[in-house]
């Protein structure tokens, strides 16, 4: 325990933080609907698909009308969806959960099969995009930003600073509703 | 390691703020304005730690220094850890408001304990080994058993505890270690530069 192994174990503790300076791990997902079929995608705030991971379509009441597994891209599919609106849950067996709600389907409803199939033909590539997009969005909101972390380290330190400021004007008697701090009471200046 | 909003019942969101609060009330009681810079250093350090994520598993982790937390602050964990998951929930979407109560308890409890372990190990290990070893294993504990306590909490909203468990300590054991070699080499150095920052856990 002397000497170099302390340096070691630094720059192993180091290594393995850069090593995956990954980002948060809030579970986020989310879902379009082309027709029947409702589709999209599970995945860890900082990008990382989440895999294998059990998805309920849920109706407004919370009842479960049909669960799926993610795939190996974090990826999942209703086939059949209720044209109404519902709500899409992912749950890791670890406690996260993440939420996205569709609204009920555009078309009216018992539509003639032929203008559901003109709609989506007609929609297919945009529907597309706007998932991709969707995604890239929804991932760029995940993202933590140094200004956050900053801030955030900011607001500890103010807190606490707080803190102490009141816990020594109770201890030192400083301040005492006459506004401003009174150097006489400070502990140097009277002796304590 | 945050567990999100609903997904715990509501008994257990209540008794884990019951006991966060009661937690936090003692841990102000007893904090001394001496004290207050290092509860802000160790909240700021766990805010920040808890920002790097390591991909394990299907899950990510994260160190999380609660061991560290409960050597140097002792109850003062329990604020400290507050203040800095209540940041991160609001920043960062991480955990959320209804569960802050039980996964500061999560992260807080063990950081007790394993502060209160610290302190009776290091009476009878006096050397810089075993003061190495007593840091070693307090920061080792302080994760399973923040993994632990995570799981009884999902347990008791009616999940199941060993599925829970499981993924929670497979990403957390890898996470464990490197907690013990990272608590291990502070508490060594504090030592010797700063002996009384570690009678934190001392009750």
């Amino acid at each position: 325990m002397k000497g170099f192994p302390y340096s070691i174990q630094l720059v192993a503790a180091g290594a393995f933080l850069l090593a995956g300076s990954a980002q948060a791990h809030r579970l986020v997902l989310f879902a379009t609907r082309e027709g029947d079929v409702i589709a999209g995608k599970a995945f860890f705030s900082g990008g990382r698909s989440a895999v294998a991971i059990p998805v309920q379509l849920q109706d407004a009441g919370g009842k479960v009308l049909q669960q799926v597994v993610t795939d190996e891209q974090g990826k999942f599919r209703f086939i059949s969806a209720p044209p109404e609106a519902v709500m899409v849950v992912a749950e890791s067996a670890d406690g996260h959960r993440g939420v996205f709600e569709l609204a009920a389907r555009a078309t009216s409803s018992g539509p003639d099969p032929q203008s559901v199939a003109t709609t989506e033909s007609a929609s297919e590539r945009p529907v597309v995009d706007l998932a991709e997009l969707t995604y890239r969005v929804e991932e760029l909101q995940q993202r933590i930003y140094l200004h956050d972390v900053l801030g955030g380290i900011g607001y500890i330190l103010g807190i606490w600073g707080t803190v102490a400021l009141f816990m020594a004007h109770r201890k030192y008697g400083m301040g005492t509703g006459r506004g401003g701090v009174n150097t006489r009471e400070l502990p140097s200046a009277s002796g304590k | 390691m945050h567990i999100a909003e609903g997904v715990l019942s509501g008994p257990v969101l209540g008794a884990g703020a019951a006991l966060t609060a009661a937690g936090t009330a003692l841990g102000l009681r007893r904090l001394r304005p001496e004290t207050v810079p290092v509860v802000a250093v160790m909240g700021a350090a766990f805010f920040v730690t808890s920002l790097i994520h390591v991909p394990i598993g299907p899950s990510s982790a994260h160190l999380l220094l609660n061991g560290l937390c409960g050597i140097m602050l002792g109850w003062a964990a329990f604020p400290a850890l507050l203040v800095s998951l209540l940041l991160q929930a609001v920043l960062f979407g991480f955990g959320g408001l209804s569960t802050l109560g039980v996964n500061t308890f999560d992260m807080a409890a063990p950081a007790v304990l394993a502060g209160r372990l610290f302190s009776w190990v290091r009476r009878y290990a006096k050397s810089g080994a075993g003061r190495f070893a007593a840091g070693f294993g307090a920061g080792a504990v302080a994760v399973l058993l923040g993994c632990l306590a995570t799981a009884a909490a999902l347990y008791f909203s009616g999940r199941e505890f060993a599925a829970a468990a499981g993924t929670l300590l497979g990403a957390h054991i890898p996470i464990a270690i490197v907690e013990g070699f990272i608590s291990g080499w502070a508490v060594v150095f504090l030592g010797r530069v700063k002996p009384d920052a570690l009678e934190g856990g001392l009750p």
